[in-house]
Parts: C-alpha cells; structure tokens; sequence
C-alpha cells in the first residue's frame, strides 16, 4: 500500500518535472528525471556498498570486551 | 546585565546548582539558558575592554553577528535539552550540562585565542560527565577515549596559538589565512590550529572519537553533546579559516564515507552519530567556499541542524529510557506504544533530509545555491549523492527500524510529558523555520536576498531525489536486498586505538621481556663459567690456594738457585 503511493508520488514529481518550467544552470541538471534516477541510482549503490563493507568490519559485539 | 560577559550566567549558575535542593537543580538549569538568552538579547555588537595579562592584550569578549547567530542557537538548544533532562535527579549531569554550555557560549564570544583555548578545555573536561554518567564500565571506558582526544585537540591548539603568536605577534581570534592564501603558506601554528579544529569538527580519520563516545552517554547527556563540541568547531573554522579551499574536499569526503557505516550500523544513537559527522560535511564545504552565500548557508545549516539533530536524539533517548534498549535489531514497531515521539522523530527525520517545508531544506539550499554558483561540479554532485544518504539513514532507517518494520513486541509507555514538551519545541522550531525562513535569514551574518522558495524547480527537484530514493529503499527492503539487522559492531578508525596499538604495544613489550630474559641468562652464563674457572684455580680446592708440604717448598727452591747458578755460569 505505502509502496504503490510512493510510487504514484513518484510518477507525479516527474509528470510536474515536465509540465513545470525550472531554472536549470548545469545543462545535465535539466534532463527530465535526472534528479529522481540520481536519487534512485545513489541510495541504491551505498546500500549495496554498505552491505559489502560489512564483510570487511563487522565483528562481534564483545569485540572488545574481552 | 549586559555588561556581563556571555556564558557566565550559565557557568556561575552551574556552581550554583549543587546547593539548590536536589529536585529543584532541574529546574534551575532550565531557567539558566532562559537567563542567558535574555542577556543575549540585549547584547549589542562590539567588544569588551580588552584585558592586559602577563604582557599579553587579550580580548575576552567580541559580539559580532557571526558570535550572535551561534549564541541564540546556543541557548535554544541548551534550553529544550534542560526541558528534556527535567527528571533526572544527578546533580553531576546538570552542572556538567551547564559548565559545557557556558563554556561553549563563552568560546564563540572569546576575542583572542587564549580565552578561545580556555574554554575549548573547560567544555571537554565538563562534557566527558555526562558520558561518564551512564556509570557503566563501558562508558567509562569510552569517556576517557574521548576525554584524552579532545583535551590533545586543545594541546594542539595551545601549540598552534604559541607558534601563530611567535610568527605573528598576534593573538586574536580572526580570519587566520589572508583570503586567497591557501593553508600550504601559512605558518606551522596555524596548521595545528587547523587540526585542532578538525579534531573537534571530526574530519575523516580525525572523526572517531564522535561515534565511540556520544552513544555510550546518558539519555539526556547525548542530547546535550550532539550540539556544542561539534557546532562550536563549525564555528571556529567558519571564524578562521573561511574560503580555504581544503574544506571543500574535507567537506565532501565527510559528507559522504558516514553514509556507509550508518546503513550497516545496529545502534540506532550510533546511527545519529554518523548523520552528524556526515551534516558536519555540508557546513565545512560552505565554510570552504567562503562566499558571503556559502557562509550564510554552512552558518544556517549549523543552526537547523542542532535543532532537528537534538531532535532525532531525544527521540531515540526516549525510546532508549523507556524500552531499555536502542539496538535495531532489539527494536520495531514502537508506533503503537509511542505515537507523540513516533511523530517528532518524523519530523526530525523529514527536517535532516531536507524536504521542502523544513527547516533542513531552507539552510541546505543556501549551501548547495553557493556551490551551484561557484561552479563546483563535483562538489555538487557528491553533495547530491549525500543527500540521498541522509534520507536512508535518518530520513528512513532511523523512524523505520524503530517505530515500524518489524514488530519487536515491546509495549511501553509514552515518552514522559517533558521529554514529549522539548520534543514538541523543537519539532515546532523545525517546522516553523522550513515555513518562514526569514527570522533565521534575518540573524545570519550576511545580509540574504536567497528565497528558498521563489524558484518551484527547486523543491521540485529536492521533492524528486527524496522520494525516488524513498522509492530505492522500499524496493531494496521488498526484494531482500537491503542488510538484514544483526546484532553485531562495525570497526572504525577507533580500531587502531583500541586493538591495533594495545596489540603492538603488548607484542612489544612481550618480546622486550623475552629479549631481557635471554640476556638475563646468557650474562648468567658466562659469569657463571668465569666464576667455576677462577674457583678452579683460586678458591679453596684450587690449585693456588692448596696448602703446600715444606719439604716441597724447600724443593723448588733449591730448584730455582740450582737455575739461576747454571744460568749465571752460562
């Protein structure tokens, strides 16, 4: 349920991106979309990362008690 | 009153505090930043009569608009953090709490770098109380990790103002690199004023004391230290090194390598901590531009930021003081027992990923306008990339893992009544700047032509990037994907302090024992043939000490006049 309305929210941000005029200084900003597929592309490298840097430093939780 | 320096209400009250009978302390020490913030607000810019000391002219108190913005934040903060701490009865926690905030306010006022050090030193020996406060063996532990980071951050700043002063002649706390000049040019002490800075402001590799400490402080005492130590070295940069260029990358790496041990990260105050070190990358890149804008932004930012940031604290505080817990993989589902600070949490959480509307997203536009303008490309586009890690770790993970996802069973009651009023202050302060930014435009240090809200694209853009990576996350937790919560701690640079050098130390000193004990016995040895060869020779038995016959004796002597005739006849 909270998913399909986040991805209704989702489509209305890009459907508004395209109706609305925005001032634009890098030209690579003004792509329809771009900051939504940044967004998208961003969280889903640092938590696939994040998830690969546990391999390194995850311990124990006494680690250091003993 | 106003003739009174800054901060001396609250470090005077503090010594007061102890007298008062024990249930009144709390109170007494919410009264103390309502008192100060009154003084604060008749004080007019200038500075105080300067003050010969030993031959040097210090000059302890300067009120300028940079000081001021820092001061009323200063006394907000410490005012909903008193509000919050209204039923702890330790009197050691509430002078504690007031000495560190007196002396922080006093920092941000201080005119030379003397008085700067001074009370640089008095808020690290004030504030380690309130992490020794928990009383547990960990804390403790923890305290004086901290205690000795931050005291040789003030040692380095004692050594950096010696050199500065023997370089310069001068010692006033001002913009310390000429604009233009880059940190290579300038003279020794300013670098180690530099790093001193740094320690407290925990740029990378200097950042860990920040995780190791503040969640193993009390309840109430994290709430305090989320706001000064860190915000009084913003402005101690923003004061003296504004426009240095190195920030800007130092910003950027703090912006983003936080994000990593966040997401993976069990402890959700630890989770805060990280947030912290990675919104302290924000303000260093603006400080880093040095443009009037830049300032303004890294200057409101720091401002938001205490309040959303003690905000998210004192969410997770009362989730911690009343289920007994803060681990993630403990926690879930608290909505149904703790709605009110289900709501603030949101709040906090929607205010540091900067949605439009919030306080984050009026300071962090200011900021990111200044990069945009300036032409920094890549700054801009790890700035970006950072904002979607804020929304992952305290936009999301932070109210997600505690108050919904899965439900852990845990069925508490509601934050006390104080803690949801504080709570309730600073949401509304929240929600209140991201609606009217002007009162916060109007007290910056630069006069602001900005409006955050003049451009639509703008929000919609910001709009855009939060949600989708709303949407990332949803997607991640539906597939699997995302890290499963586990009971488990993640190393950091306090590896090398913890288990890397107690391990080579104690390799070392193994091994210097064992090389003393082989000498030990080889010098044993040798001595111990010496001495069988003398005692062979010379000692009762030996062949020089026998008891000889006198007819023997006779013998050899007529022997030796027999030789020495033959030889004087030859």
């Amino acid at each position: 349920m909270i998913f399909r309305i986040l991805l209704c929210l989702c489509t209305a941000m890009v459907i508004l991106e395209i109706i609305v005029q925005r001032h634009v200084i890098f030209s690579w900003e003004g792509w329809p979309g771009f900051y939504g597929l940044w967004g998208f592309v961003s969280l889903l490298t640092i938590v696939i990362l994040a998830k690969q840097l546990r391999r390194l430093i995850e311990r124990d939780e006494n680690y250091y008690d003993d | 009153m106003t003739s009174l320096p800054p901060g001396i209400i609250l470090l005077a009250g503090a010594l007061v505090l102890p007298w008062l009978p024990r249930n009144a302390q709390a109170t007494g020490a919410l009264v103390l930043p309502a008192l100060g913030l009154v003084q604060l607000l008749f004080l007019s810019e200038g500075t105080f009569p300067a003050i010969e000391l030993a031959g040097l002219s210090l000059l302890p108190v300067r009120v300028d608009r940079l000081s001021l913005v820092f001061g009323y934040i200063f006394h907000i903060a410490a005012f909903i953090a008193a509000l919050y701490a209204l039923h702890v009865r330790d009197t050691t926690q509430h002078v504690a709490a007031m000495l560190y905030v007196g002396s922080a306010v006093g920092a941000v006022f201080a005119g030379d770098l003397i008085t700067l050090f001074i009370y640089w030193e008095v808020t690290a020996l004030a504030s380690v109380f309130l992490i020794f406060a928990s009383r547990t063996e960990q804390a403790y532990r923890a305290g004086i990790r901290y205690l000795v980071v931050q005291v040789g951050s003030g040692v380095l700043l004692l050594s950096g103002i010696l050199i500065h002063y023997h370089h310069s002649g001068s010692l006033s706390f001002d913009q310390l690199i000429d604009p233009g000049g880059s940190l290579g040019e300038a003279n020794p002490g300013v670098w180690l004023i530099f790093v001193a800075f740094g320690i407290k402001c925990a740029f990378p590799f200097l950042h860990n004391w920040l995780q190791d400490a503040y969640p193993k402080a009390s309840v109430t005492g994290a709430v305090f230290l989320s706001v000064f130590t860190t915000k009084l070295a913003v402005y101690a940069l923003a004061r003296a090194f504004p426009g240095t260029e190195v920030l800007i990358g130092i910003g950027v790496v703090m912006t983003l390598f936080p994000i990593f041990f966040a997401v993976i990260e069990n402890d959700l105050r630890k989770v805060l901590c990280y947030s912290l070190n990675n919104q302290l990358g924000f303000m260093v890149v603006g400080i880093g531009i040095g443009t009037e804008l830049a300032l303004n932004g890294a200057v409101a930012h720091a401002f938001v930021h205490i309040l959303y940031k003690a905000l998210l604290f004192m969410s997770m505080g009362a989730v911690l003081y009343r289920t007994g817990t803060i681990r993630a993989s403990d926690l879930g589902g608290l909505y149904r027992s703790m709605p009110w600070t289900t709501a603030f949490c949101i709040v906090g959480a929607m205010s540091i990923s900067a949605f439009p509307l919030f306080s984050g997203f009026v300071a962090k536009s200011l900021t990111l306008s200044a990069v945009i303008e300036g032409h920094y490309v890549l700054t801009f586009i790890g700035l970006l990339i950072a904002s979607a890690g804020v929304m992952e770790h305290s936009g999301i993970k932070i109210p997600y893992f505690a108050f919904f996802g899965h439900d852990s069973g845990i069925r508490c009651r509601e934050a006390p009544f104080h803690m949801c009023l504080a709570m309730g202050v600073a949401a509304i302060l929240c929600i209140g700047i991201g609606w009217f930014p002007e009162p916060l435009y109007a007290i910056l240090p630069y006069p602001v032509v900005y409006q955050p809200y003049a451009d639509f694209g703008h929000s919609l853009t910001q709009l855009q990037l939060l949600l989708f990576a709303a949407l990332a996350f949803a997607v991640l937790l539906r597939s699997g994907l995302y890290p499963p919560k586990r009971t488990t701690i993640n190393l950091d640079t306090d590896w090398w302090y913890r288990r890397l050098t107690p391990r080579l130390l104690c390799f070392g000193t193994k091994h210097v024992v064992l090389a003393r004990d082989i000498l030990a016995e080889a010098t044993r040895f040798t001595g111990r043939s010496l001495m069988r060869a003398v005692l062979r020779h010379y000692g009762t038995e030996g062949t020089l000490a026998r008891t000889w016959p006198t007819g023997s004796m006779v013998f050899w002597v007529a022997v030796l006049l027999a030789a020495s005739l033959i030889l004087y006849y030859v």
